[in-house]
């Protein structure tokens, strides 16, 4: 085998993580261009898609091939910034072959970056300030949808770490928080929804719903379409939780 | 209404811990995600245009800060943009919906649409404008420095 073979993984290593932390496609794809020229390959062609990566590099009337499956998707932009950086060196001739692939394993096996505890206090936080926002300024409903906040985030990563699947964890997040919600002493009809919608804030898939929106009109279809549907599938969860929930209760509405 | 900034910054922040971003790019998110609040619920009175706007803020200030801090714009549009996101208004339509109120779930579908679409467009225009911007401004540092070392 020769060590060209071997060598055209560190790119496939770097989108692997970009995609994994969920940066955009083009980003996905200059990336692994930008450390694939630095190589020495000539020629270039990348197709990222959500779940994984196709890449071909021409170099002295070679072609190499190589698949990317990814499976896992997070939220780390840390990382992100880590990668562009050790990609940046390496292209600068600045970071040598050995120590970007190094640097790179070690990226990939990074653990989560926070404790359950901090993250959920981050999250309660925002849930706050999210109440704030929403024009809800009576002490007990903010009470409520910091703690919403609070047990939303705590909920998420107990049942990831149970592994139960990513869309049955949306709907039992969802059904418990509008349950809880429902459920809580002395508060208004009026307040239910916004003590409710700041904790969901959690769940709700704005931020993939405008990525979509912006990889289509930059034509990443397949992956702009891909994202869309995701983010209307866990729409279409949160909204079946949230009906259960309201359905049992029917009575407190 | 003054407080409201600082609540965003609060919101900005807190999102942003939570994707795990580093810290100097969370506090230009903040204030840049505060300022799009602003802009889009007080400052400008038009809804969808008001969030085109906020958003293109949010981009110019991103690209404007990306190559000096070093950091990739990602960083600080992903968590700026949860103030912007209509997360409200896309829960409120499935309400809507599984109420069968079907006339307003549509209305809530459509504004959804054109707050994304706002968003993307205001992201996109400000991406057009300010990589020149920076190539450009990049190319006159470069030969102003060799202007001087002839």
């Amino acid at each position: 085998m020769d060590r060209w073979m071997e060598r055209f993984q560190l790119p496939m290593l770097a989108g692997e993580i970009l995609l994994i932390n969920g940066a955009e496609i083009f980003r996905v794809e200059q990336t692994i261009e930008r450390m694939a020229k630095a190589l020495g390959a000539q020629r270039v062609d990348v197709l990222a898609v959500l779940s994984g990566i196709q890449a071909s590099f021409s170099m002295n009337q070679q072609v190499y091939t190589y698949i990317r499956r990814v499976k896992m998707r997070r939220t780390g932009l840390r990382l992100i910034a880590q990668v562009n950086h050790i990609s940046r060196e390496f292209c600068n001739n600045n970071l040598s072959y050995d120590d970007a692939l190094f640097q790179l394993n070690e990226l990939l096996v990074a653990p989560p970056h926070s404790f359950p505890l901090r993250k959920a206090l981050a999250s309660a936080c925002g849930a706050f300030a999210f109440s704030l926002l929403f024009q809800l300024r009576m002490p007990i409903p903010l009470f409520f949808a910091t703690m919403n906040g609070f047990f939303a985030s705590l909920m998420v990563d107990l049942l990831n770490k149970w592994k139960i699947p990513e869309y049955l964890s949306t709907f039992l997040t969802s059904f418990i928080l509008a349950m809880a919600t429902l459920l809580y002493p002395s508060l208004a009809q009026t307040a239910v929804d916004r003590v409710l919608l700041a904790a969901l804030f959690l769940l709700l898939p704005g931020v993939p719903l405008t990525t979509s929106i912006r990889e289509l009109t930059n034509g990443d279809l397949i992956s702009g379409t891909a994202r869309l549907s995701e983010a209307m599938i866990s729409l279409i969860t949160i909204a079946a939780g949230v009906y259960t929930a309201f359905t049992i209760l029917h009575g407190r509405l | 209404m003054e407080l409201d900034f600082l609540f965003a910054f609060l919101a900005v922040v807190c999102y942003a811990y939570l994707f795990d971003v580093p810290l100097r790019p969370t506090l230009i998110a903040g204030i840049s995600g505060s300022l799009a609040w602003m802009m889009s619920k007080y400052w400008i009175s038009h809804d969808i245009f008001g969030t085109a706007f906020a958003a293109f803020t949010i981009g110019v200030i991103a690209y404007l800060f990306a190559p000096r801090l070093h950091q990739p714009v990602t960083t600080m549009i992903i968590p700026a943009i949860i103030v912007l996101v209509p997360g409200a208004a896309a829960y409120n339509a499935l309400r809507f919906a599984i109420e069968g109120n079907s006339s307003l779930a549509g209305q809530g579908v459509i504004s959804v649409i054109s707050s994304t679409l706002a968003i993307a467009g205001g992201l996109s225009v400000s991406e057009l404008i300010m990589l020149r911007f920076n190539r450009s401004w990049r190319t006159f540092w470069e030969h102003r420095r060799q202007k001087k070392n002839l």
